[in-house]
């Protein structure tokens, strides 16, 4: 953490679709950054689609991935996970749209040495994924305290 | 497919990894031979023909190219092609050339993204893309280097590398200029190393002797190895033009199935994607395409679907080579796109997606609206030669325990690379709570 800010690479990475309800909070959560974050931050919105989801976070000192997701817990809970705790066994499995998780494709880059220095993960549990371009309430309510959450992983960077 | 109450073999859910989507396969075994084979995609319908109802006749290749984040262009140029014909418009010259470089950047992206990351693995003993990266750590990166020039190309041309914003009715909203397309050629002539040394690689792997019972259906054009338009051929015979494919294709719903299946009047399942494209249209592959393939050991003969790997190796050094070739011969149109007025009519439009034949028909209203969408994915009109496929594959390989056979299925399908949805991603978490 010693070199000075403006030499630092750091990347928000913003996964989802939105046109599909909830899974639209990680580019929702671009949005509000976008007008509240700080400067010099690389705002990049994606599929999900390994290969790109490397390349943006290739070579970054910090990559944070916000995402939608679905692990049985109450819509708008907030997840933090770390490099070490997305890749651990019985997490972030490889039910996606592509056939490959964003665990196995942090897992991939890892193989490739082609990590962030750090990365950090922001999920938030979705309710409905149908077809629309609104949030559910409750994903809704929880969209400032995630985008705080992504400002607190900034600032500690 | 029949059903039997108690086969006396089942193999089931199987969920399907590294495809495009989710599906599953079931296959049921009585008295010593395949009884049923359904492969059920369960992901939910889409309704986005639904949508287009009551939309502008401009907004198709807009709200189309969401359909999937593989391949949005060939969404969008298949809606095009369709408005334009309903509108009596020819988008040629240098418009259509950039729609054609354009493709070569998704077919280099869709195709790399199957060969190296989805379906190698299969061929190498190795359960994922990760485990290949361990084992064959510089195929795997040549595979990305590869498919990252293919983004590049669509990004440039479509204005950003998924769901493009660049593309309209007509033609584009801009269009570079011969200097913005100078690095791209760069890049291509690496790419075009890459994608020869993919094609030597996949080449060598070993492909299960298998050959698949299907006609199969591609778009022929004599001047070109057809992808924006041609007749719809197939190796039996057929031949049509792209406004009379809804009077020869039918599509009906089956009840495991979120997607239609589509059948040939009078013929029955049929094969678009890689393996038709190459048996029909072989001859027009750029020179050094064929070069590499006859080193290959393949050509337009192959019905083996295991070596679709091999041919879409070969469609991705032809794309490379083709998009130099189109950017050498580029001269900036005078309009970025032809006007197109709305007119009262039907239109029909079909491109070769990576898959296989994409074919979009709309009406249009004399305002301008559209009244009626019909889009025809290769993926639906694959579905019933890929259960066909299937139910012989498994029956030749009776004697084969469940697990190796399970997988030899989900490889057999993968051969046909089926991309049943792209429209949603989750990280899929399971919370550990100690």
């Amino acid at each position: 953490m010693t070199a000075p800010a403006a030499a630092r690479t750091i990347v928000v990475i913003g996964i989802g679709h939105r046109f599909r309800g909830d899974d639209g909070i990680g580019p929702r959560v671009l949005d509000a950054l976008r007008d509240a974050g700080p400067p010099g931050v690389r705002y990049v919105e994606l599929d999900g689609e390994p290969s790109r989801l490397i390349d943006a976070w290739a070579g970054a000192d910090l990559a944070v991935v916000v995402d939608a997701a679905r692990s049985g817990g109450p819509p708008g809970t907030i997840h933090r996970l770390d490099q070490r705790a997305l890749m651990s066994p019985g997490r972030g499995g490889a039910v996606s749209g592509h056939g490959i998780g964003l665990a196995d494709a942090a897992a991939l880059g890892e193989a490739l040495g082609r990590l962030p220095v750090r990365l950090r993960i922001v999920a938030v549990e979705v309710a409905d994924t149908g077809p629309g371009t609104t949030l559910s309430p409750e994903v809704a309510s929880a969209l400032p305290r995630a985008v705080e959450v992504v400002l607190g992983e900034l600032a500690h960077s | 497919m029949t059903h039997s109450s108690r086969p006396e073999r089942l193999l089931e859910n199987l969920t399907l990894a590294r495809v495009e989507g989710e599906g599953a396969l079931r296959v049921e075994v009585s008295g010593g031979k395949v009884t049923d084979v359904q492969l059920r995609i369960y992901e939910p319908p889409r309704f986005f023909e639904a949508f287009l109802r009551g939309r502008a006749f401009t907004e198709p290749p807009d709200i189309t190219a969401r359909i999937c984040g593989i391949c949005p262009v060939a969404y969008q140029m298949s809606a095009c092609l369709a408005i334009e014909a309903a509108c009596g418009v020819t988008v040629d010259g240098p418009l259509r050339d950039l729609r054609r470089l354009m493709y070569c950047g998704e077919w280099i992206e869709s195709h790399t993204l199957h060969v190296h990351l989805l379906h190698a693995p299969d061929f190498l003993g190795c359960d994922s893309a990760l485990e290949l990266a361990k084992t064959h750590r510089g195929a795997v990166e040549r595979g990305l280097e590869l498919k990252k020039i293919g983004n590049e190309i669509v990004e440039l041309i479509g204005g950003r590398a998924v769901h493009p914003i660049n593309v309209r009715v007509g033609g584009f909203y801009r269009t570079p200029s011969r200097r913005d397309l100078a690095p791209l050629r760069e890049r291509l002539l690496h790419a075009r190393d890459l994608a020869r040394q993919t094609v030597e690689w996949v080449a060598g792997f070993d492909f299960p002797d298998h050959v698949v019972d299907a006609e199969l259906v591609a778009l022929h054009d004599p001047n070109e190895y057809a992808v924006l338009g041609g007749r719809i051929m197939s190796t039996g015979g057929l031949d049509i033009a792209v406004d009379d494919f809804s009077d020869h294709v039918t599509e009906h719903q089956v009840e495991r199935s979120t997607a239609l299946h589509a059948r040939l009047l009078e013929r029955g399942h049929y094969l678009v994607g890689p393996l038709a494209r190459f048996a029909l249209n072989y001859d027009q592959l750029q020179p050094i395409a064929k070069v590499a393939a006859a080193a290959a050991g393949i050509d337009g003969s192959c019905r083996n679907p295991f070596q679709s790997i091999v041919v879409r190796a070969v469609e991705v050094l032809h794309s490379c080579d083709l998009a130099v070739e189109l950017i050498d011969g580029y001269e900036p149109p005078d309009r970025a796109a032809v006007p197109v007025e709305p007119s009262e009519r039907t239109g029909h439009g079909a491109t070769e997606a990576p898959r296989g034949l994409l074919h979009h028909r709309y009406r249009i209203d004399a305002a301008g609206l559209i009244t009626d969408a019909v889009i025809t994915p290769p993926t639906s009109q694959n579905q019933a030669a890929i259960e066909h496929d299937l139910w012989h594959l498994i029956e030749d390989n009776l004697d084969v325990d469940d697990e190796p056979l399970r997988a030899l299925a989900e490889v057999a399908i993968r051969n046909f690379d089926p991309c049943i949805s792209c429209a949603t991603h989750f990280l899929d978490l399971t919370v550990v709570r100690s």
